[in-house]
């Protein structure tokens, strides 16, 4: 039942120039900084003065490229996720479509699940396309891929619990700007909360670092999957799907 | 077909609507009248299952609208009083996608979307995006909408709001169409509506109903008072005089006919039967009686009474 809404979402993304755009600008983006650590790590490479000075007698392209570049996708997910969700469900209210969709005999999990499937499927097909990158690497080295795979992993969990952050801001007001600005600032929190202590120690060090988003996708770049990691984040977006389906049953109940 | 039994829903403390019991049969269509801010939105959206009462059931064809909503909902077509399109899709595109959502087979969807837009009148604009189109088709494709699962029981909220009297006229009469076919619960404050095309009425005010039951009914039912219409020959002064002493009469008033005598009509305390004696005393007093009959009174006389009674 969630797979209808589920291929209107997906024709409503497909059919907005400014998804297009976004796109664009995101590969544009990733290619830049890419290219730009590449060279850069050709540039330090090649002088054998500068290897010796940042220990790149250890150092090879994947740690050097690889996590870079997973390190700056998933920093760019965090501007473009918040303006793919905004208006999945901020729209519907704003629009007043929703009444007519809670008439239909579909559940608020097909709703919910049907357009957070839909962002997913948007964003699985922007990571597809960012292999180019590695591929690119591939051409002139050797990088590690089993890194590269548990990196992707990394991304698609991460990019899993945000979406549900998103989707969750947009359940919250009917103006797209805002739920927008929800959850940006929101993911940004999540994103740094692990930095702002500077140490691990004490019990809010502790704390913050285990709420840490970034923390948490950090390792995956590494070539490790971790258990607690994994967990962690699909708990993340369990936890908001839940709260985004609590809330619409709590706008029903005032309706 | 439905049955509410004593609904009530809160907002915080301000009672939207309390204690509504009603019940519709098949083939019915049930209106519900009343000013706006009466709680007629607030009944049609628990019962088309957006929003669950406080207290109180509701049972649409044997199915209860909270417990199991999505028995309800396959049941039932709802068009909301304001609502909104996807701008983005074409009327067809739109038609199509509520009737996934309703559980219709590809082949059998597009078969009721195109029997559809050919009931509301659509068919002119299938391929147009809906951004483009005007009032009138809008709200038709409103309606369309409910009806895409060829529903049992309609829900319609205001279905003719916001219309020119042509298209008032030509929903209508598809609604009229689906008398006897469809159950059909429709709202509106527009007394005209409700007597052109309901078999009941249901007369809200302040969040209860006030009364219920069919047009001529509820006319005679909710009267203040009866109403004698004389065509008596005489003095004019003398038979007003004649008939205000007999007992049970509240006031006379004179009309203007074209008879060359005189019209009186009486208004009577509800329940008494006077006939006789005005017959009786205008006879003994000389005066020439030369008709009498009941006066109805009209349902709108009987709207506004019961509505600004209660406010």
């Amino acid at each position: 039942m969630w797979f209808g809404i589920y291929k209107k979402e997906i024709k409503s993304y497909l059919q907005s120039p400014v998804i297009y755009a976004l796109a664009g600008i995101f590969l544009f983006l990733m290619a830049y900084f890419t290219l730009g650590m590449i060279v850069e790590f050709a540039d330090i490479y090649r002088d054998f003065n500068m290897r010796r000075m940042y220990g790149m007698d250890e150092m090879n392209v994947t740690q050097w490229v690889i996590r870079g570049f997973f390190s700056l996708l998933n920093f760019l997910l965090l501007f473009l996720i918040p303006v793919l969700t905004m208006r999945l469900l901020a729209e519907e209210r704003k629009n007043r479509t929703f009444e007519i969709l809670t008439s239909c005999p579909i559940s608020d999990g097909d709703i919910v699940f049907g357009k957070y499937l839909a962002a997913l499927t948007l964003i699985l097909a922007l990571l597809l396309a960012s292999l180019v990158y590695p591929l690119l690497v591939e051409r002139f080295s050797q990088p590690e891929w089993p890194v590269i795979l548990t990196g992707y992993l990394g991304l698609v969990l991460t990019v899993l619990a945000y979406l549900a952050f998103g989707l969750f801001a947009s359940t919250v007001t009917e103006n797209q700007i805002i739920a927008s600005f929800l959850s940006f600032s929101g993911l940004v929190f999540f994103y740094l909360v692990g930095d702002v202590t500077s140490s691990k120690e004490g019990w809010l060090g502790k704390i913050s670092s285990e709420l840490s988003l970034r923390q948490h996708s950090l390792s995956f770049s590494n070539g490790v999957i971790e258990l607690r990691d994994v967990f962690y984040l699909l708990a993340f977006a369990g936890f908001f799907l839940f709260l985004s389906l609590e809330i619409l049953k709590i706008r029903r109940w005032k309706a | 077909m439905i049955r509410a039994d004593r609904l009530s829903k809160n907002f915080g403390k301000t009672e939207a609507i309390r204690d509504v019991s009603f019940c519709v049969e098949k083939g019915e269509i049930l209106g519900f009248l009343g000013p706006n801010g009466s709680g007629k939105t607030t009944t049609m959206r628990i019962l088309s299952c957006h929003t669950p009462p406080t207290k109180g059931t509701a049972r649409i064809a044997g199915y209860d609208v909270t417990r199991q909503s999505r028995e309800v909902r396959r049941k039932i077509g709802y068009m909301p009083e304001t609502f909104g399109l996807y701008d983005d899709m074409t009327v067809r595109s739109y038609l199509d996608f509520i009737g996934e959502l309703k559980g219709l087979k590809h082949t059998l969807r597009r078969e009721r979307v195109n029997l559809v837009m050919e009931q509301t009148g659509l068919k002119p604009v299938s391929e147009r995006l809906i951004r483009n189109l005007s009032k009138g088709y809008r709200q038709r494709a409103g309606l369309a909408q409910s009806l895409v699962g060829d529903p049992e029981i309609l829900i319609l909220d205001e279905p003719t709001v916001g219309l020119d009297p042509a298209q008032i006229k030509e929903i209508r009469t598809l609604i009229l169409s689906m008398k006897g076919v469809k159950t059909i619960v429709l709202s509106t404050h527009i007394l005209q509506e409700v007597a052109a095309i309901c078999t009941r009425i249901a007369i809200v005010s302040l969040g209860r109903i006030a009364a219920i039951g069919a047009p001529e009914e509820l006319a005679k039912k909710l009267a203040p008072e009866e109403r004698l219409a004389v065509l008596a020959g005489g003095n004019q002064d003398a038979i007003t005089r004649i008939l205000k002493d007999i007992s049970g009469v509240l006031s006379v008033k004179t009309q203007q006919t074209d008879s060359p005598h005189q019209m009186y009509h009486v208004h009577v305390k509800k329940g008494c039967d006077i006939r006789k004696d005005i017959s009786a005393s205008l006879i003994k007093a000389g005066c020439d009686l030369y008709e009498m009959y009941p006066l109805g009174m009209s349902l709108e006389e009987v709207y506004m009474n019961v509505v600004m009674g209660g406010e």
